[in-house]
């Protein structure tokens, strides 16, 4: 099994890394990334700390657009049905083959996020943080991606690639800011709405857990037991979601 | 051990195309593949010849039915192992090269790499391309995709090979080569079962083929039986005197191409006769045929029989 998984893995590391709209996306972030020295010393009256954690958020943001596209087409595309043909007709099992997907996807988002983290921080210096604390964001940022990306995975056995994308990025923007879900739940006067609102808040994940932003800014180590508790937390979405995701692939008719 | 390298019983396939309505591809179907032998299954497109081959290789799951591949349930993942599989039109990662293709499906069936590497030789000297095997997939042409998608169901050295219109899309030359792949591993010991629309250039290749229509078997057996039109007799020859031409002509549907004669008679006693009368007018007999039935005519008598069913 772990043969056949690694072999998974590794073709679609190959192919992700050969996907032209996730290189164009990629030289995008690179460009932008690069641009956050200069729009420092252009915008005055933010400090260089605030501005520079804002920057590493954006990095995310970047990360994210390239997990969704990614998770949208690695698996299942009409396009690439022919390609599974060939694929499923070997000896393997059909959860193998998402397993396979996903290792080999999250190691060509690692390796795309490290590159982008290594050009951020070659850019900016980022002398204003400790290193354990911009590793800790990097492994929390990254996390944060794979969740995505594993939904996004687990999406593309169910729906259309450009509703995947659509449905990966609404949970990925309303899993940001679910603090204001809750908040606006109890502000809602209409009782259907209010109610969807919570459904909303409890079943998706909370991906704010994994930004530590403010900590930075504020000048605050994070402790490594919330780390833990946090890497847990998306240990628990990922398989969630990869499981349904098996499941689904598994009934799947091609 | 079965002899039967394959066992299809009462297999039924239904999709579903619109809310509450289905189409069956496949009705009942029942089918038995001798272990060693070449089965074609012929039929028009939309026959349901790659709904079997996708059952069988559990890209889908029948509605309805059993199949059996070498004695054992299909559903197991594993019965994969002894599977050689070419799909129609095949797709790969085009970044590869062809002996990269090779040598990445060996490692999913555990075929050690010294191995892999010594089949993958092999195998591209059997397809002919031993001389692109360091080119990418996506510099391939139609035909080379074809040879390599056939090597690569080779691979694993299966017992038992599904071919999947191993000829769609290559123009008639390379057809012909192709089909002398299929050949070669016919008298290798392979059991093959290929599906197809050309039925007279494809059946022959084959030990047994099986007419599809409309998810039905209609006609199972040796080609030859099968094409059989009622008793008659096709007789090809040359005669010099345009008078006795003209008598046979006269009597019997002919055709003329390049000086040879072609004539439809309709039992062997006119067939003796025709034959007598020619040689004794000074003409050469070329040959004489069983009458055969052209693959529209098949199909023209299917549709004639569900009409009337």
């Amino acid at each position: 099994m772990f043969r056949r998984v690694a072999t998974l893995a590794k073709i679609t590391l190959q192919e992700s890394l050969r996907k032209k709209p996730l290189i164009i996306l990629f030289v995008a972030s690179l460009i932008f990334i690069s641009s956050a020295q200069l729009s420092s010393l252009l915008i005055s009256g933010i400090p260089v700390k605030k501005m520079q954690a804002v920057w590493l958020r954006s990095l995310i943001g970047f990360s994210t657009l390239l997990a969704v596209y990614l998770g949208a087409c690695l698996l299942f595309t009409r396009e690439g049905k022919k390609k599974l043909y060939s694929l499923l007709s070997l000896p393997v099992r059909r959860g193998e083959i998402v397993i396979g997907k996903f290792i080999g996807g999250a190691i060509a988002l690692l390796f795309l996020l490290l590159l982008m983290g290594v050009v951020f921080i070659a850019v900016t210096g980022l002398k204003q943080f400790s290193y354990l604390l911009i590793w800790q964001a990097i492994l929390l940022a990254f996390w944060e991606i794979l969740l995505i990306f594993s939904l996004s995975l687990m999406l593309s056995t169910l729906v259309t690639p450009l509703l995947n994308i659509s449905i990966s990025l609404f949970v990925s923007l309303a899993s940001n800011i679910s603090v204001f879900l809750k908040a606006l739940s109890s502000q809602v006067d209409n009782a259907l709405l209010s109610f969807l609102v919570k459904i909303l808040y409890y079943f998706i994940p909370h991906l704010n857990r994994f930004d530590i932003t403010s900590n930075m800014i504020a000048g605050e180590g994070v402790t490594f037991s919330l780390v833990l508790k946090n890497l847990a937390y998306g240990f628990y979405y990922m398989a969630l979601f990869l499981t349904i995701g098996i499941i689904l692939f598994a009934k799947k008719e091609l | 051990m079965s002899d039967f390298a394959l066992q299809v019983e009462n297999l039924t396939k239904e999709y579903r195309i619109r809310k509450g309505e289905r189409v069956r591809a496949l009705d009942s179907f029942s089918l038995q593949v001798n272990t060693g032998t070449t089965f074609g299954l012929l039929g028009p497109p939309g026959a349901g010849k790659s709904t079997l081959l996708k059952i069988l290789v559990g890209l889908i799951k029948p509605t309805k039915g059993k199949t059996l591949i070498f004695g054992k349930e299909q559903r197991d993942w594993r019965t994969r192992a002894r599977i050689g599989f070419l799909p129609e039109r095949p797709c790969f990662y085009d970044f590869l090269t062809g002996e990269e293709l090779l040598l990445h499906t060996g490692k999913f069936f555990g075929v050690p790499l010294e191995e892999s590497n010594k089949r993958a030789e092999e195998l591209l000297s059997l397809v002919g391309l031993e001389g692109a095997k360091g080119r990418k997939l996506r510099d391939y042409s139609r035909e080379m995709l074809q040879r390599i998608g056939i090597a690569r169901a080779l691979i694993n050295d299966p017992d038992l090979l599904l071919l999947d219109e191993p000829e769609a899309g290559i123009d008639p030359r390379n057809q012909k080569e192709i089909r002398s792949i299929i050949t070669a591993l016919s008298n290798r010991g392979k059991t093959v079962l290929l599906t197809s629309s050309q039925l007279i250039e494809t059946g022959n290749i084959c030990d047994c083929v099986a007419i599809l229509y409309q998810g039905k078997v209609t006609r199972k057996g040796k080609l030859k039986d099968l094409l059989k039109k009622g008793e008659g007799k096709k007789v090809t020859f040359r005669i010099e005197r345009r008078s006795v031409l003209n008598t046979i002509k006269a009597s019997y549907r002919s055709e003329e191409t390049n000086g040879k004669i072609t004539v439809h008679v309709p039992h062997q006693k006119a067939c003796d006769e025709i034959i007598s009368t020619i040689l004794s007018k000074g003409g050469s007999i070329i040959k004489v045929e069983d009458e055969q039935l052209s693959l529209e005519e098949i199909y023209q008598e299917e549709t004639v029989r569900e009409t009337h069913v």
